[in-house]
């Protein structure tokens, strides 16, 4: 740091003798910068470094898998849309939030989670325990009119996602990013994402037929109801066989 | 993980860490709670505080 | 007073980030209103994937906090680093940079946003080559906001810049660590950290966002220009150099509040909101130290409309400050959580604190960075009035309707056992009447804002009180 040329006839200048806090300190502007950024660290470093500890893995909890590719494609258009400026994914340990969602959310059911999606705000409900809590079929018509299935509500329509389709090759890459990232997927290669995508996207566009609902199985809706009956499933077999034991 | 990272994040909520840290920046800050209030700082920091009235302004 | 005659300050860059300020204001609370107007009427929503609730929210907090607060900090910075340190600006090009910088990463944010182009980290939602932009700006700002105080006419940093100070590194380092994810295509990337861990690393960034971006900054410009309304020194300087490392230490730690009864260890949740609730004394410091700078002067305050905006502007963040560690407390939050009373709280802050301390600071630097009277002081009183009034109405609905939905979400009915509004529907319907009263409040909040506008437009337009032709 430079020697000030010039006190510019601030009071200081005259005389008194300077402190050590003075000449280390504000003085030295960059020490004080440094002050201030440890200052500002500690916290931080306490807080987010025991995250890799065990206890917050995935190793916490068994029976908890990676997002098969498709539910990750709809999990890309729940996150688009911005469903967690209005649904949250966190269930927490109080009666009436169990006895609304089901049991509370687990640390290890969302360690495969990039980025979080706990949320902040219910304007509407929780969505952590989702999975199965409705027909595909209910998705289908909740989705394109919200008031058909939950009269008064107001959530927008997504007609969109009946139009629009998802790509085979984002699937692919994301697959590869989540595996780079550490969630175990055995087999990211493009065949074997494409076989995984084809045989579940199909599964639920016959079930949709079933219910008179006509859908392409490369729709974004047909991913998105993937993604939103996969939610909570896995802990919810987990905890119970853990409540069996 | 690293092992060295993992030990780290395991050690950290044991609390002895914490500890030491928390006896550390009480001290410090104590220390230059008191430096603020030493009577012969008491002019300068009263005319610091005067800097932004005395700086002839170009207006 | 010594003033460098061969290098007056800069004050073309003060006057563009004013401008830049209240125009992205108004664009950012024209978003807030339009999407308030959504959750009482869904119609409103358009039926358009870009107009959606879900992607303008982000849209209204990105623009209010990285737009409009932004914008009006690097103007306070501007205008009062150099006249503090007796120096223009270190670089003027990097000034410059800085600027046109900042509004591109902007309309970048307007653009992507309404696209669906998002991170899905809530207040962190930019895309990755954004982020990287606003890295590379914002070292810029640093090494001209570090090289001014290097070649600084006086000793002494007054306190105001040891809080911009805070800001510069504190933001930096948020920014960076919140952000790092791998990308999987231009507008596409996957947070590294996973599920429990993300969400704390995200909470530790957003909370200390609105610390070091929305509280220090603006304490910072409150200890300059507020002794400059009131034509006195600062209450206490001692008090403030001893808040300045109290908040800027404690302040870290206590995002976890963001996350009380998840699935985060609750060591790290306990954490979070001890240092929340310690918190409330370097805060009170800083309002107190504030409010007390007017002793002595309070009947100016009936006539200083100036003076006015900031004293209820500190007054909100003395309110909001004391709300947010009630908040921390786990028997307050399990009630609070996830309803609308935190949006009230956020509220209070945002219209409160930072928009009140703003439109003060900017109605003080506008008549002196355009060498001309405020066009219409009559403008500026009832901007006041209808700023004051709007957060009122805001506050008070978003407090009923949270609490409201908060209790019906938790009323079990003891004789059966069972949720006494097992349908979600009922609890939302309930808080329709609120929602209108918080869209009148977020309206004369915004009126207020374009008058504002209007009277800037009109005071840079009409003739000069004295020759510009600066010493």
């Amino acid at each position: 740091m430079s020697t000030p040329s010039n006190t510019g006839g601030t009071p200081e200048q005259n005389g008194a003798p300077e402190s050590l806090h003075r000449r280390l300190l504000e003085h030295r502007a960059l020490l004080f910068a440094g002050l201030t950024t440890v200052g500002i660290s500690v916290g931080g470093i306490v807080e987010i470094v025991p995250m890799y500890s065990a206890s917050a893995g995935p190793e916490s909890m068994e029976g908890i898998n990676p997002y098969t590719p498709l539910e990750l494609a709809g999990r890309d258009i729940y996150i688009r849309e911005g469903c967690y400026n209005c649904h949250s994914q966190m269930i927490r340990p109080m009666r009436a939030e169990t006895l609304r969602y089901g049991e509370w959310t687990r640390a290890g059911e969302v360690a495969y989670d990039h980025p979080f999606q706990l949320g902040s705000r219910r304007i509407g409900p929780d969505l952590q325990r989702e999975g199965g809590r409705y027909p595909d079929s209910w998705h289908y018509e909740h989705m394109r009119d919200p008031r058909s299935t939950s009269p008064g509500s107001i959530m927008p329509p997504y007609p969109w996602l009946y139009e629009q389709k998802y790509e085979m090759d984002d699937i692919v890459a994301t697959v590869g990013a989540m595996q780079t990232l550490g969630v175990p997927y055995t087999d990211s290669s493009d065949a074997a994402v494409r076989q995984s995508v084809t045989a579940q996207a199909g599964k639920i566009v016959a079930g949709l037929k079933a219910s008179n609902a006509t859908v392409a199985e490369d729709d974004e809706i047909v991913a998105m109801i993937a993604y939103l009956q996969r939610l909570g499933v896995d802990g919810k077999a987990a905890l119970a066989k853990r409540s069996a034991k | 993980m690293n092992p060295v990272f993992r030990a780290a994040a395991e050690s950290i909520p044991n609390g002895w860490i914490l500890g030491v840290m928390t006896v550390l920046f009480l001290t410090t800050f104590v220390a230059w709670t008191v430096w603020a209030w030493l009577p012969n700082n008491r002019a300068r920091l009263e005319a610091a505080a005067r800097l932004p009235l005395d700086e002839g302004d170009a207006l | 007073m010594e003033q460098n005659s061969a290098r007056p300050y800069d004050d073309d860059i003060a006057r563009k980030f004013v401008a830049a300020t209240v125009l992205w204001g108004v664009v950012g609370m024209l978003v807030g209103v339009i999407i308030a107007l959504q959750l009482a009427w869904w119609p409103a929503n358009l039926g358009l994937p870009w107009t959606t609730f879900g992607r303008l929210r982000p849209l209204h907090t990105n623009a209010v906090i990285f737009a409009f607060s932004a914008n009006a900090v690097f103007a306070g910075i501007y205008y009062s680093l150099q006249r503090l340190l007796r120096t223009r600006m270190f670089n003027d090009t990097l000034s410059r940079f800085h600027f046109w910088g900042w509004q591109s990463i902007i309309v970048l944010a307007a653009v992507t946003l309404p696209l669906g182009l998002t991170s899905g980290k809530e207040y962190a939602e930019l895309i990755w080559p954004v982020d990287l932009l606003i890295a590379v700006v914002w070292v810029a700002f640093a090494v001209n906001f570090f090289g001014t105080i290097a070649i600084r006419k006086v000793r002494h940093l007054y306190v105001a810049i040891w809080f911009y100070m805070s800001m510069v590194i504190t933001i930096t380092v948020l920014h960076v660590t919140n952000s790092l994810a791998v990308p999987v295509s231009f507008t596409k990337a996957y947070s590294i950290y996973p599920g429990i861990t993300d969400g704390l690393v995200q909470w530790w960034y957003g909370h200390n966002a609105v610390g070091f971006l929305l509280t220090t900054p603006f304490l910072g410009m409150m200890y300059y220009f507020l002794p400059k309304a009131a034509e006195r020194p600062v209450y206490s300087y001692r008090l403030s150099v001893i808040h300045f490392w109290a908040l800027v230490f404690l302040y870290i730690w206590a995002g976890p509040h963001h996350l009380l009864y998840s699935a985060l260890p609750d060591w790290a949740q306990t954490l979070g909101m001890v240092f929340s609730i310690i918190l409330i004394a370097p805060s009170w410091g800083g309002m107190l130290n504030g409010l007390l700078t007017l002793r002595g002067a309070w009947d100016r305050l009936r006539t200083d409309a100036i003076l006015k905006f900031f004293v209820v502007g500190i007054t909100f963040y003395g309110m909001s400050t004391f709300e947010g560690p009630m908040m921390s407390i786990r028997a307050v939050n399990a009630l609070s959580h996830y309803t609308d009373w935190t949006i009230g709280h956020v509220h209070s802050g945002a219209l409160g604190w930072v928009g009140m301390v703003t439109f003060g600071m900017l109605y003080w630097m506008v008549p002196r960075l355009w060498d001309r009277p405020l066009y219409s002081p009559n403008a500026m009183i009832t901007h006041f009035w209808l700023a004051t009034i709007g957060i009122v109405l805001y506050v008070v609905a978003m407090w009923t309707a949270g609490i409201t939905q908060g209790l019906m979400w938790r009323a079990i009915d003891e004789s059966t056992g069972l949720l006494q509004y097992p349908n979600f529907m009922e609890t939302v319907l309930r808080l329709m009447p609120f929602y209108w009263i918080r869209l009148l409040g977020g309206t004369m909040y915004l009126t207020g804002a374009v008058m504002m506008g209007w009277n800037f437009i009109k005071t840079a337009n009409s003739p000069a009180l004295v020759p510009a032709t600066r010493s």
